[in-house]
């Protein structure tokens, strides 16, 4: 029965009313290319300090799943992710919105991404200690075949020229091993430049590779840049309630997925939606659609960034592991309140937790009102204005939100390059997907492929550490096998089919 | 993997080429490098050599030059405008931080409203649109400097 007195202080208006400034801060900052949930929950954490540490907690937990929410808002109207993991929401949601359905599109990712924050929360407030123990089981080996199986959606977003999205995957690749190599110290594809010491930014690369090519192509034209939605269609809300029940298992599958890449520390929401979305796209009726507007590719990925929130609290919490940066950055906040995790942390300090865990529940359903709203006025924003207003606000949030992420000029230009390398392939075949693909997983491929030569060669086992001797491996191998033959298999078995036919 | 006939690419085929000499810098750096440092880009590098030559063969036979349905525009259509948002995008990139951020960021956005624009505009709603570019600016400036502690460089001129 106490655990109904946390959840009646969860909904106190104190802590409703910073639950929904939370939710309304981080979609606004999520909504803009560069701001990231991290800046905002850091720019936020001394002001907690002056606040009970449950209300304080509640509103750092309601900047961060609003923020992580808000990243739908520019992938589906200007095809750029607001934070990384929105990578995947760019792949159908601009396709959706491109042909009219910006509404629809913002509905379904926000019933999504509600779903997956609440599937989080819960597993969070209910599995804890049990899941904690699944991200103890994760070495080096399992997170390089996690990246391995998020590479394999290359596969999908490649169809009709494989050839030419394993190239971009590889660019980005070697994109992502410029500058200092974690593992080894060595000096890496910088030309001399010290400025390239730290390596390509995945955001300014993200935002230069999606946006730019997006400008460049709106001032070649008059027009709209979106379709004007019919009038009096409303939020779409019924529509896109039906579109989620519908498609239910694959909500429910998503939401899973994320808690579970939420939990591993270092994974994120990135590979949590990527690798959501290979799964949709290999179990779905409709795998043509998927890529040009299939409302089931923005649930998958939607749902599975949203649960990354509840996920990455349970080893946050419970091994005082932080998952992500902002999970790290809201570590450090209860650090200072005094409040020290571990497995214990329930039972000593159950009443801060359950009171957090449940206001972070409130927050996430208050995301679906606040997000229709919100939505609803960016799709009708960028709808109406001219392409003479719009071209220089994209821009400029462009530059800005590369600037802001380590506040260094040289971002930008990374940023701009990037953009002009992007157009310059886009015009040739070479999409922007695999190329990111390959920037964002190739750190985490590499790390854990060199961790686990050197562990296995230190035991004289190489094969052993990568695979032999690793049963989570093994079912991650099983999964990219599947998701890798199973299209194969289908295409040979319908052109048989074709050929008995004929 | 679908390939439609449909001749010779030569521009995917130029394009391949550049992919290749970038595969063959990765595995010429590569031999510099430490063994632990050297194994990914030798292997990715490796990968590129090799698709890139299978890409330039099927580039120049006429297969597998299907445009990406990632939403790309290849045609050549308003080039100029396109070329003229590029420019701006790297004098905006590469002055801001001497010439200062405010000024940088307004003319730069201001020129864009030029090379957006395709219709005859009265001057009133020219004046109108600098004004909103100008709000925009000034509004974000004060955000990331006062209210999220980012400094923006001042250079010469603000």
């Amino acid at each position: 029965m106490e655990i109904f007195g946390f959840l009646g202080e969860a909904l106190s208006a104190q802590n409703l009313m910073f639950a929904l400034l939370g939710v309304i801060g981080g979609t606004v900052i999520g909504a803009l290319p560069g701001l990231s949930a991290t800046m905002a929950i850091a720019v936020m954490v001394p002001f907690t300090f002056a606040l009970d540490p449950a209300s304080g907690l509640i509103m750092l937990g309601a900047i961060y799943t609003g923020a992580i929410y808000g990243g739908a808002f520019a992938a589906i109207l200007v095809n750029t992710p607001g934070t990384p993991s929105a990578i995947a929401t760019t792949f159908d949601g601009y396709p959706m919105a491109r042909r009219g359905d910006g509404d629809l599109a913002v509905t379904i990712a926000t019933i999504a991404s509600v779903t997956g924050g609440l599937v989080g929360g819960i597993l969070l407030l209910t599995l804890s200690p049990v899941l904690a123990q699944v991200a103890l089981r994760f070495g080096s080996t399992e997170y390089f075949w996690l990246a391995v199986l998020g590479l394999t959606l290359i596969a999908v977003l490649s169809e009709g020229n494989l050839v030419k999205g394993l190239m971009g995957a590889c660019l980005g690749l070697l994109l992502s091993m410029v500058g200092v190599a974690v593992v080894g110290g060595d000096v890496r594809f910088t030309f001399g430049q010290r400025e390239l010491l730290g390596g390509v930014g995945i955001i300014p690369a993200l935002i230069g590779l999606y946006c730019i090519p997006v400008l460049i192509d709106m001032v070649a034209r008059p027009g709209q840049h979106l379709e004007a939605p019919a009038a009096g269609r409303g939020f779409r809300l019924a529509e896109a309630m039906g579109i989620a029940i519908r498609d239910g298992w694959n909500l429910l599958r998503s939401s899973v997925i994320g808690t579970v890449v939420g939990i591993l520390p270092g994974a994120g929401g990135s590979i949590a939606s990527l690798v959501a979305y290979s799964e949709a796209r290999r179990t779905a009726r409709n795998q043509e659609e998927y890529g040009k507007g299939a409302s089931g590719g923005l649930l998958s990925t939607e749902s599975a960034n949203n649960a990354t929130v509840g996920g990455g609290f349970i080893p946050t919490l419970v091994l005082g592991i932080p998952g992500t940066p902002p999970d790290a950055v809201i570590l450090g906040a209860l650090l200072v309140q005094g409040i020290r995790t571990g497995p214990a942390l329930f039972e000593t300090q159950g009443q801060i937790v359950y009171t957090f865990i449940f206001g972070l529940l409130i927050a996430t359903a208050l995301m679906l009102p606040v997000g229709l709203l919100i939505g609803r006025y960016a799709f009708r924003f960028i709808v109406a204005t001219p392409k003479a207003l719009l071209v220089p606000l994209i821009a400029f949030m462009t530059v800005l939100g590369s600037f802001a992420v380590h506040n260094h000029p040289n971002d930008v230009v990374v940023m701009v390059a990037m953009g002009i390398l992007g157009w310059l392939l886009n015009r040739a075949g070479y999409g922007p997907s695999p190329i990111v693909l390959g920037l964002v997983l190739g750190q985490i491929a590499e790390q854990g492929f060199v961790r686990a030569w050197m562990i296995g060669g230190a035991r004289g086992d190489f094969l052993g550490q990568l695979i032999i001797n690793r049963p989570i491996s093994w079912a991650i191998v099983a999964l990219i096998l599947v998701t890798v033959c199973l299209p194969l298999v289908k295409s040979i078995r319908n052109r048989r089919a074709e050929g008995i036919r004929r | 993997m679908r390939t439609d006939r449909i001749g010779a690419d030569f521009a995917g085929a130029a394009v391949a080429l550049f992919f290749l000499a970038v595969g063959i810098y990765a595995v010429w750096s590569s031999l510099s490098m430490t063994m632990l440092g050297a194994i990914f880009p030798r292997t990715i590098g490796g990968f590129l050599i090799g698709l890139s030559v299978i890409q330039i063969g099927l580039s120049l036979a006429g297969r597998g030059a299907q445009i990406s349905g990632e939403g790309g525009d290849a045609s050549n259509e308003g080039l100029g405008r396109r070329l003229a948002l590029v420019a701006v995008m790297i004098a905006w990139a590469l002055l801001f931080p001497a010439v200062g951020f405010v000024v940088t960021s307004f003319v730069a956005a201001t020129a864009l409203i030029v090379i957006a624009e395709h219709e005859r505009t009265p001057p009133t709603r020219w004046l109108l649109r600098t004004a909103v570019v100008a709000v925009m600016v000034g509004v974000f400036y004060w955000l990331m400097t006062r209210i999220l502690y980012i400094p923006i460089p001042r250079g010469v001129l603000f």
